[in-house]
């Protein structure tokens, strides 16, 4: 077995992880404690098989190998051969062929099989096979189980002693035998067996002569389409046979197609049936649940969870069927369902992430659903303000991200029989508060409105200020009173992204009333925190560059004083940042009421 | 990641020993110029770490602390005690030795020196030699303890395959007649196997599935068990199901018996069933768990002394309650860490 090389195809050819397999290779995804190719070749080196070669196609696989350090009292010799210009499998096996190191047998890994399979008898039914009949050049294996995913969905036609005769894919249309004829004999069973409950496991054990044909027929791209189809198709003229190795019931193996297929092997990777390769037993709490971080008492995990090494899960947070990386910080309130966060992952409070993968270095502030986060598009990601907890349609379609596209499109926006309701509501609680207390009774209650009819941040913001900016009066303490009472509900429902519209409805309530003065609003909204320096200032310069406005010359005039306050501030501020801060400074402002 | 072996059991008892003896005698054995017995006790404790398959992994350390604690005994009696004077006088002795067995044309493998082949030749090899014999002689001590605890006519109940019960069995059969029920466990299939070896000595076996045990047990006499593991509060280590039917024989008043060679004594303490055990894979259990409906398949079963009435090992009977005695003579408390 010393002569024996592994080698593994370490790319994949296809976009089904479109965003993630632009930058890392599909082998140097994390999977659960670590990375997908160190599984292999933990596996490769448990079965005694030391020689690797990796065909590789993204440089990040040559730098990790650079800088690889494991311990272990065996050193794999692991060789890199780059396969730049390849564009399909095919290629990348021609590309083996001419370096010519391999001479005689080698067994072929797809870069994203899991697996547990025990190589002694493989390895011994292929020598077995060999030595009846040189002509014997490829041996596939599969496992015993259901049909899953559409590229499983196989039918595999079998000879006697296991011989391949024929890999019907099932998901064309017409599904066609290659025999025309078939002869029963009474009392013996018939020749071929039609078996569906097999799962190709993505090895394969091959002869040179599998490469050399590889080279002779320069067009064939993929293993199962080219070359296994030839080889059964024109069985009648070839001589060389493709037999299969049935692995028993309780070996399996898993290969990841798709996001669905991910969280499939991770959540059975926990759940022990790839045993003996399993999480370390020192991270193990319950059934199926490992943590390697620390987790508080109050936060719920389900089973089949994973929590990496260096994470805190803070109280409050639930945790569903999902698997969490190293170094991630979750906020208070969190609810992860059905998830694969990646390492240093940071999300805010009260943030809800269900069905997506989120990569490495990622900052979350909006609940998403069914996405795939990466660094590079983290911003642009459809981050939901009307998040729907109870939203399983969208699991069940083919295109999962196509169909919430449009279906959350429909509920952005708002009919108008809503907006009037809406309203009415608005009015009704802010007339009934005059406590602080109530006043966080009404933040629970529109939270509630807020969720059922699936409002944005903005219809919000727009109806309670038309209610609020009707309660106050004229004068100063009127003013003063009504801010320190709803400030809040004004704090929780604007943020950045409102800031405009709150401005907005106080301007053209300002316009209408010539009694109340924008520039009172400002500052009260600056005391307490709800506009920071940077937003007034762009307004205030946005209004002063208007032009053929009485209203807006009044309003630049009167918040002269104030706009140089801030730019203090700002300027201050800066200061202090360079300086280290030292202390921290508390202007006091003396208010000045025009 | 999971770093143990793959293959559980590599080493069976007799080739753990076996490769002991090898790769003491092997040229590039780690051991110093002159090796003094603490030496090669760490030397031993080592290679037990290093060849261990995992926490579970019990026989490996079981033999090697056996044969360290022979090799405390035969040194303390012929008075080989580390001192730097009588190293000289060993060394002298060694040189004798050397020359003659030169003449006599017998190649000593180890190194060149003689301290070292004084040492091995008449302390290390024959301890383990003697620990060898012990475990390949262990059926007949065993065989002749235990025939005096069976009459005539009795029904005896066994669960799965166990080789000392076997051993047991056919040599009993040679006196007296009796019957014998065989247990089939529900995840392995080697209660069928069990049957068929002892029904080609023409014994009366009967195989019934293991949900036929409680119905069975008001007609069983005593109940004999084999091994994997004895522990020093008197509890057991055994294949699952074991506990459920002790449990049961409990309940009915039914005597259990464990029969084990004396080395599978495991000086370690467990107080519940998760203490010594691992979990297996699902598919083992129920060869169609999916994700969402799984079985939960563990490796041991551990029953508590109070469930068991007798063990009877190669170097005697002992009760539960007194088995720590025999552990004490039989290693040393020393060597409980390996």
């Amino acid at each position: 077995m010393s002569e024996f090389y592994a080698v593994i195809l370490a790319d994949n050819y296809d976009n089904q992880f479109n965003h993630l397999t632009n930058t890392l290779p599909k082998s140097l995804f994390p999977f659960v404690d670590d990375l997908i190719i160190e599984h292999q070749i933990n596996w490769l080196s448990k079965n005694e098989i030391d020689q690797i070669i990796i065909l590789y196609r993204n440089e990040k696989i040559a730098e990790y190998f650079n800088n690889r350090k494991r311990l272990g009292r065996k050193t794999q010799n692991i060789q890199l051969i780059n396969i730049l210009d390849s564009k399909s499998s095919g290629d990348a096996l021609r590309e083996l062929y001419s370096h010519g190191i391999i001479q005689q047998d080698f067994l072929l890994l797809f870069g994203d099989v899991i697996t547990n399979i025990s190589l002694k008898d493989v390895i011994n039914k292929y020598h077995d096979q060999r030595k009846e009949d040189k002509m014997n050049i490829l041996l596939m294996v599969a496992h015993q189980g259901t049909q899953q995913y559409e590229e499983e969905r196989f039918l595999y036609v079998l000879e006697s002693d296991d011989k391949l005769f024929q890999l019907i894919d099932l998901q064309q249309k017409q599904i066609k035998f290659n025999k025309k004829h078939i002869t029963l004999t009474k009392g013996m069973p018939c020749k071929y067996v039609i078996r569906s409950n097999l799962i190709e496991s993505g090895i394969y054990i091959c002869n040179r002569d599998v490469l050399k044909s590889f080279q002779e027929n320069f067009m064939w791209a993929e293993i199962k389409e080219d070359f296994i189809k030839y080889m059964t198709t024109t069985s009648d003229i070839q001589e060389e046979k493709i037999h299969l190795y049935i692995a028993p019931k309780i070996q399996v193996s898993q290969r990841i197609f798709h996001p669905q297929s991910f969280h499939n092997a991770c959540l059975k990777y926990l759940s022990r049936f790839f045993f003996p390769y399993c999480p370390q037993q020192q991270y193990y709490v319950d059934f199926f649940k490992y943590f390697a971080g620390r987790v508080d008492q109050k936060a719920k995990i389900s089973d089949q969870c994973f929590i990496g090494q260096n994470t805190d899960v803070k109280p409050k947070v639930t945790i569903t069927k999902s698997i969490i990386g190293k170094n991630c910080k979750l906020g208070i309130g969190c609810e992860i369902i059905n998830s694969i966060l990646w390492d240093n992952i940071e999300i805010d409070d009260n943030v809800i992430i269900k069905d997506c993968i989120v990569a490495s270095g990622c900052k979350i502030k909006n609940s998403i659903q069914s996405q795939i986060v990466t660094m590079e598009n983290q911003k642009n990601v459809k981050q939901l303000s009307n998040f729907q907890k109870y939203d399983d349609n969208t699991f069940q379609s083919e295109d999962s991200d196509e169909e919430s596209d449009s279906h959350e499109l429909h509920q952005k926006k708002p009919k108008e029989n809503d907006d009037q309701g809406l309203k009415e509501d608005m009015i009704d609680i802010v007339a009934k508060c005059q406590t602080v207390s109530q006043v966080r009774q009404a933040i629970i209650n529109v939270d509630t409105i807020k969720v059922n009819s699936n409002i944005a941040f903005e219809n919000i913001v727009i109806a309670f200020m038309a209610a609020f900016l009707d309660t106050i009066q004229p004068d100063i303490d009127s003013l003063k009173n009504a801010y320190a009472l709803w400030e809040e509900f004004i704090v929780r429902f604007v943020s950045e992204t409102e800031v405009l519209c709150y401005i907005k409805s106080i301007e053209t309530f300002c316009r209408q009333n010539q009694q109340y003065h924008l520039n009172q609003f400002l500052q009260l909204s600056y005391k307490h925190q709800i506009l920071s320096e940077q937003v007034i200032l762009n307004y205030q310069n946005q209004m002063a560059a208007v032009e053929d406005d009485q209203f807006a010359k009044e309003f630049t005039q009167s918040s002269q004083q104030f706009k140089e306050y801030l730019e203090n501030i700002i300027a201050e501020q800066e200061q202090q940042q360079t300086q280290d801060e030292q202390g921290d400074g508390e202007y006091e402002y003396e208010y000045v009421y025009e | 990641m999971n770093t143990q072996k793959a293959q559980p059991r590599l080493y069976s008892s007799k080739e753990s020993l076996l490769a002991l003896k090898a790769h003491l005698s092997a040229k590039n054995a780690k051991l110093p110029k002159s090796p003094t017995i603490e030496d090669y006790i760490t030397y031993i404790k080592k290679l037990s770490i290093r060849l261990k398959q995992g926490p579970l992994d019990f026989w490996i350390p079981n033999v090697y602390r056996r044969v360290i604690q022979v090799i405390r005994l035969m040194s303390s009696e012929d008075g080989f005690v580390q001192n730097k004077d009588k190293e000289k006088n060993f060394k002298a002795l060694g040189l004798t030795i050397q020359r003659s067995s030169s003449r006599s044309k017998t190649t000593i493998e180890t190194g060149a020196e003689t301290g070292s082949n004084a040492i091995q030749q008449y302390v290390i090899l024959p301890a383990i030699d003697q620990v060898l014999e012990e475990m390949e002689a262990h059926s007949d001590d065993i065989n002749t303890f235990a025939s005096t605890h069976f009459f005539t006519n009795e029904v005896l109940l066994v669960y799965e395959y166990s080789t000392t019960v076997l051993n047991f069995l056919l040599s009993a059969k040679k006196t007296r007649n009796f019957e014998i029920i065989v247990l089939e466990s529900e995840t392995e299939n080697l209660g069928k196997q069990f049957a068929t070896d002892l029904g080609k000595h023409q014994l009366n076996v009967t195989l019934t599935p293991f949900t036929n045990a409680y119905a069975i047990m008001q007609r069983v006499n005593k109940i004999l068990l084999g091994v994997d593991a004895i522990l020093k509060n008197g509890g057991l280590l055994m294949h699952p199901g074991t506990y459920a039917i002790c449990v049961l024989a409990k309940q009915f008043a039914v005597p259990v018996i464990v029969l084990s060679g004396a080395h599978k004594l495991t000086p370690k303490y467990a107080f519940d069933q998760t203490t010594f055990n691992e979990l297996v894979s699902p598919l083992k259990i129920n060869p169609n768990s999916t994700i969402e409906q799984m079985s939960i398949g563990i490796t041991f079963d551990y029953v508590p002394p109070e469930y068991i009435s007798l063990y009877i090992t190669n170097q005697g009977q002992y009760t539960p309650q007194s088995i720590y005695q025999l552990f004490s003579d039989f290693y040393n408390v020393k060597d409980e860490d390996i």
